[in-house]
């Protein structure tokens, strides 16, 4: 199947994805940032399973586990455009999209980018900018392109938005609305690094950052072709199959007041194309589904109040969900 | 409530007598038929006394059983009693009679004569069933249930009678388990439905209920009309079984003409008719001779593969029957038969049947045999016939036989026996010169009890160094034991082979004296004996059986009665009365065993092997296995179908592995709903004990089907899939050995497929309205 979603040239003949090359830059990645980010091989994997996938990432946890490490650390493999951002409550949405202004010497209107025009955009405190700041930057990641006074700019590819957000409410936060998480194709938490792993970070952190000595594994045509590999990875009807039965159970379900989107199975499906390639199959089997489930549907669903009265994350639902839908085709 | 209880009581204890009722069948004398009534009116009477006074269902049957103990025992063995209560001697004369029953049981066949030992039994056997039907079907309310002692009681009849039992027998207990199904069955309903119109309180509530009642009630009696049309189908569709099993009885051959009727078949399997131990009698006749003659019925000089054959009989016969010899030969008698049951169109009077004289009937004289044959049956008749009585000085000189009458079948011997014939015959005639030595020599060598047993038990059929079954006259020759068939068939056959033309005949010995003058003939006298050609004088009566069920031998085949009269007068009815009286007298307890004649073709054993009682076991034990496999066969069924429609590979591989998980599940490994083929490997290699070797083979198995279901299709080599049908196979069996003998019994019997297809039947049938 090919697409032109992820708003690359899909010049791809029918065939089969290239699993090597796709092995050898998530090798290469995941090498380069598990130097950094220790103890953590899972946040990686799935950070390298959004990259391929062509999706955004949002990064939620507490203060201080290393979300603006994971970032970084993935921007800096990769040999491409990276900016920053530091969402505070009076960031304007040109700051981000761009803006035109007047040359004067020109006499005429000059675009000048915003941050968002870059291969990798990294969104500090993203819930910390204004509802309009946090649309501009969602509408610009969900089309791949900014529109600044009636001319519409494409943004280059590879194109990916990681973004930080704290989920202890705090004074002067607007937290992301769950359609607007929906724009984000996977929700992933640091958590605690291990003891032994956190010593190790004491002993490295101390002189200076680990992420000097990091240095690029991959460039970003690299990367675009990954991608567009990654989309040659087989899907069998029976996978497609599973896939929509958990959709639906999400939407049946007592536990939840929203259930997941259709775009959140284009979502899962295209994340578990990226695993199954990042596994070495070019064919998605239903534990690429199950193992993606929680991070790609969790941060989309909304809770009903039962569920939040038993204080029951959507996490744990969606797992319970994976507990009841049968894999197909064996229960036919 | 109480009514009903009452109701279901009697019921009960009806259904209990009826189902009984058929041990009458079994004994002589119907004596007993009063203890047992007044047995059950007491287990009933118990029963429902107990159940008024306590709810404990236990106790109910605790002082149904002690009760009725203390009364049977009390009855039956009351002297042995000491202050009214049973002492040690109690428990041993109960004992002895229990040993009295079963030897009684052991020495006759049904219909035995009653003692007090088998009463005593029976009575012990019926309060047991009664106790036990009460208790289900009253104390426990289920009257389902109940049918069970109630079939046992029905089957202590069934397996042990010698005679089919008649529909009745059948139908009455049947009916009577119906009415107290139904009875129970509306007093459940009926709960059901008060309950539901105190909820509602609506009319249109009753009103359902009411219309539910009587779609149960229809559904039921086409539940009941269905099992009585497949009870009369069953037994008529399966092969080789009497298609008139219910309507007609069954054990009653197509031979053996209509009801209550006696007869021989064509292919003269005697016997079969031995075998009828019906007491009631086959005739009973007046004579006017002072020696009773044996009731010839038939004879035939056709042998062939191991048995006597009226039909096939080949020669040149003449038209007409040869004349009698002239009236200075003989000396004419006449025997008067009365109430004869043997069937058309044969029937028995003694040789040679000189005059007939009967109403209602065509009757012939056949030429050669000179058997009477009639074209209906007939109640009552009279034959003149003669008795020939021929000197043995005359016989000695008679001659070559040289007749019409003769034809080349009553010399014929059977190839396979024929060296041994001769040998035998050389053997014991030695250097007798005449036909009528060598005759006599041949009887009184096979009526020496200290060479041939006479049993009604021929014991194993014996088999020569090939394995090939022994011709009957060379097995005789083996065993040296046999019954009246074997012992003529021996001296015909040396008889022929000693040049003397001889035939078998059939009938009956003389029978019994009955009131008055009558003499009373019965299945049990049934009799075969050979009859030897002598020129001048006709076919010839020899004796050759010893013992008990045995004719007289006549005056002629007598050593030593040259000297006397040749008239079969005074002194030689002194020498038969004295072994005529032993001969009846041992008549009466040697006519229990049934005679089974092993020694006859494949084809007769087969059809001999046809009593009742081993049709019932085989019934019994295919219906056993029938509903012990049905599970097993529904699953093996369901598992065809789906490879029946598994079109492509992948579908195939997908169906083998149902069949695997299934099986897995049946042995305890069961798969969760929501797991992954890899999960489940897991927990397959872990649950299941797999490692090494088979860990390997499951992983290959997993990576197949995964292969099969999420790759693309044409990925899956045929290679893959076929090496994939016998790794499962191996691995059903490697799990299968882990598991504990009665999980795999449970497995193989109770597959959860062929269960749930069951489950799901009456869904399919009666879809729910609602």
């Amino acid at each position: 199947m090919t697409t032109t979603e992820t708003g690359l040239e899909t010049t791809a003949a029918p065939g089969l994805a290239d699993l090597d090359l796709i092995h050898g830059v998530a090798d290469r990645l995941m090498g380069a940032m598990t130097s950094v980010i220790e103890g953590k091989p899972d946040v990686v994997r799935t950070t390298v399973t959004v990259l391929f996938a062509g999706g955004h990432l949002l990064i939620e946890d507490v203060p201080g586990v290393g979300k603006t490490m994971l970032a970084k650390a993935l921007a800096r493999s990769i040999d491409a455009t990276v900016r920053r951002i530091q969402f505070t409550p009076d960031l304007l949405p040109s700051d981000v999209t761009g803006v035109s202004i007047f040359n004067q010497d020109a006499r005429r209107f000059e675009f000048r980018p915003g941050a968002i025009f870059a291969n990798v955009v990294v969104g500090d405190e993203i819930n910390r900018a204004s509802p309009k700041t946090q649309s501009a930057l969602l509408e610009s990641m969900e089309e791949r392109q900014v529109t600044v006074d009636g001319t519409t700019y494409t943004l280059q590819a590879p194109f990916i938005v990681m973004a930080t957000q704290n989920p202890i409410e705090m004074e002067g936060t607007y937290p992301l609305p769950e359609a607007q998480r929906d724009r984000f194709m996977a929700r992933i938490s640091m958590g605690y690094p291990a003891p032994s792993a956190e010593l190790e970070l004491l002993e490295s952190h101390g002189a200076r950052s680990p992420l000097d000595d990091l240095n690029p594994v991959t460039d970003a045509e690299t990367i675009n072709r990954v991608v567009q590999a990654v989309t040659r990875v087989h899907a069998s009807p029976a996978v497609r199959q599973y896939i929509v039965d958990l959709v639906t159970r999400t939407r049946s379900t007592t536990a939840l007041r929203l259930g997941a989107s259709p775009r959140a199975a284009l979502h899962l499906l295209r994340a578990s194309r990226a695993f199954a390639a990042l596994e070495g199959r070019d064919h998605v089997i239903p534990d690429d589904v199950q193992v993606l489930a929680g991070s790609v549907l969790a941060h989309r669903l909304m809770p009903s109040s039962e569920t939040q009265l038993a204080r029951r994350t959507t996490a744990e639902v969606v797992i319970d969900l994976l507990r009841q839908v049968p894999v197909p085709p064996a229960a036919r | 409530m109480t009514r009903r209880r009452w109701r279901i009581t009697l019921l009960a204890a009806l259904a209990t007598l009826s189902a009984v009722y058929p041990i009458t069948s079994l004994f002589v004398q119907t004596t007993w038929l009063g203890d047992a009534m007044f047995t059950i009116a007491l287990v009933a009477a118990l029963g429902l006394v107990a159940r008024g006074l306590t709810r404990s269902r236990t106790l109910v049957v605790g002082v149904q059983v002690l009760v009725t103990s203390y009364v049977v025992l009390f009855r039956h063995l009351g002297d042995t009693f000491s202050y009214l209560l049973p002492t040690p001697t109690t428990l041993e004369e109960a004992n002895s009679l229990g040993l009295q029953a079963l030897e009684t049981v052991q020495r006759y066949s049904a219909p035995a004569p009653l003692n007090s030992g088998v009463t005593f039994c029976l009575v012990v056997a019926i309060a047991l069933v009664a106790i036990a039907v009460d208790a289900m079907a009253a104390t426990w309310r289920s009257p389902a249930a109940a049918g069970l002692p109630l079939l046992t009681a029905y089957l202590i009849t069934a397996a042990n009678g010698q005679s089919a039992l008649a529909l009745r027998y059948f139908v009455v207990p049947v009916l009577l388990w119906l009415v107290m199904l139904h009875t129970t069955a509306r007093a459940q309903f009926g709960r059901w439905s008060t309950a539901n119109a105190a909820d509602e309180s609506e009319i249109d509530e009753a009103a359902h209920d009411r219309a539910a009642l009587r779609s149960f009630t229809a559904g039921a009696l086409k539940l009941g009309a269905l099992g009585v049309v497949f009870a009369v189908l069953v037994p008529a569709i399966v092969p080789h079984f009497p298609p008139r099993y219910l309507t007609e009885g069954l054990g009653r051959a197509s031979g053996g003409g209509g009801e209550g009727s006696v007869g021989f078949n064509d292919t003269l399997d005697l016997s079969r008719s031995l075998n009828n131990q019906d007491p009631s009698p086959v005739l009973t006749y007046t004579t006017t001779a002072f020696t009773r003659a044996p009731l010839r019925v038939l004879a035939t000089s056709y042998y062939s593969r191991g048995q006597w054959s009226t039909v096939g009989t080949s020669g040149n016969r003449p038209d007409n029957p040869a004349p009698p010899p002239p009236p200075s030969q003989r000396r004419d008698y006449d025997i008067t038969v009365s109430n004869n049951t043997l069937a058309a169109p044969r029937i028995a009077a003694p040789y040679p049947v000189i005059a007939v004289a009967m109403e209602g009937t065509q009757w012939v004289i056949d030429p050669v045999t000179r058997d009477v044959r009639v074209d209906s049956p007939v109640s009552s008749y009279r034959v003149t016939y003669a008795d020939l009585a021929p000197p043995p000085p005359q016989l000695r000189e008679s001659g070559t036989p040289d007749s019409p009458d003769i034809t080349d079948d009553d010399l014929a011997i059977p190839d396979r026996s024929r060296d041994l014939i001769e040998r035998w015959a050389a053997e014991v005639v030695k250097d007798a010169d005449n036909p009528l030595d060598r005759a006599i020599a041949i009887q009184n060598h096979l009526r020496d009890t200290s060479i041939y047993t006479y049993s009604l038990d021929l014991g194993e059929p014996l088999r020569d160094t090939e394995g090939r079954l022994l011709e009957p006259i060379q097995n005789f020759y083996q065993t040296r034991r046999g019954y009246c068939v074997q012992f003529a068939t021996a001296m015909i056959m040396m008889a022929r082979a000693q040049g003397i033309p001889a035939r078998m005949a059939i009938g009956y010995l003389p029978g019994q004296p009955s009131e008055g003058n009558q003499y009373v003939v019965r299945n049990s006298d049934a009799h075969a004996w050979p009859e030897l050609y002598f020129q001048g004088y006709g076919w010839l009566r020899f004796e050759p059986t010893p013992g008990a069920r045995s004719g007289t031998p006549p005056p002629y085949a007598v050593l030593g009665a040259d000297s006397g009269s040749t008239r079969g007068g005074r002194d030689v009815e002194s020498t038969t009365s004295g072994r005529g009286s032993t001969a009846s007298a041992t008549t009466s307890t040697s006519s229990t065993a049934a005679p089974v004649q092993q020694q006859q073709t494949l084809i007769d054993a087969i059809g001999s092997a046809f009593t009742l009682r081993n049709v019932v076991t085989f019934v019994a034990v295919l219906l056993g296995l029938l509903a012990a496999f049905v599970m097993p066969i529904t699953a093996w069924l369901l598992r065809l179908r789906r490879r029946r429609a598994a079109v492509t590979q992948q579908e195939l591989i997908e169906a083998e592995w149902i069949d695997l998980t299934s099986h897995l599940g049946d042995l305890g490994l069961t798969a969760p709903k929501g797991v992954t083929l890899r999960q489940l490997r897991e927990r397959y290699v872990t649950d299941g004990h797999l490692d090494g070797d088979d860990a390997t083979t499951m992983r290959r198995v997993t990576a197949t089907l995964e292969k099969s279901r999420y790759d693309r299709p044409e990925r899956t080599t045929p290679q893959e899939a076929f090496r994939l049908h016998h790794d499962i196979r191996s691995i059903r069996r490697q799990i299968g050995r882990t598991r504990a003998w009665q999980t795999r019994v449970r497995s193989f019997f109770w597959p959860e497929a062929g269960v749930s297809f069951w489950r799901a039947v009456p869904d399919r049938l009666f879809p729910r309205r609602r």
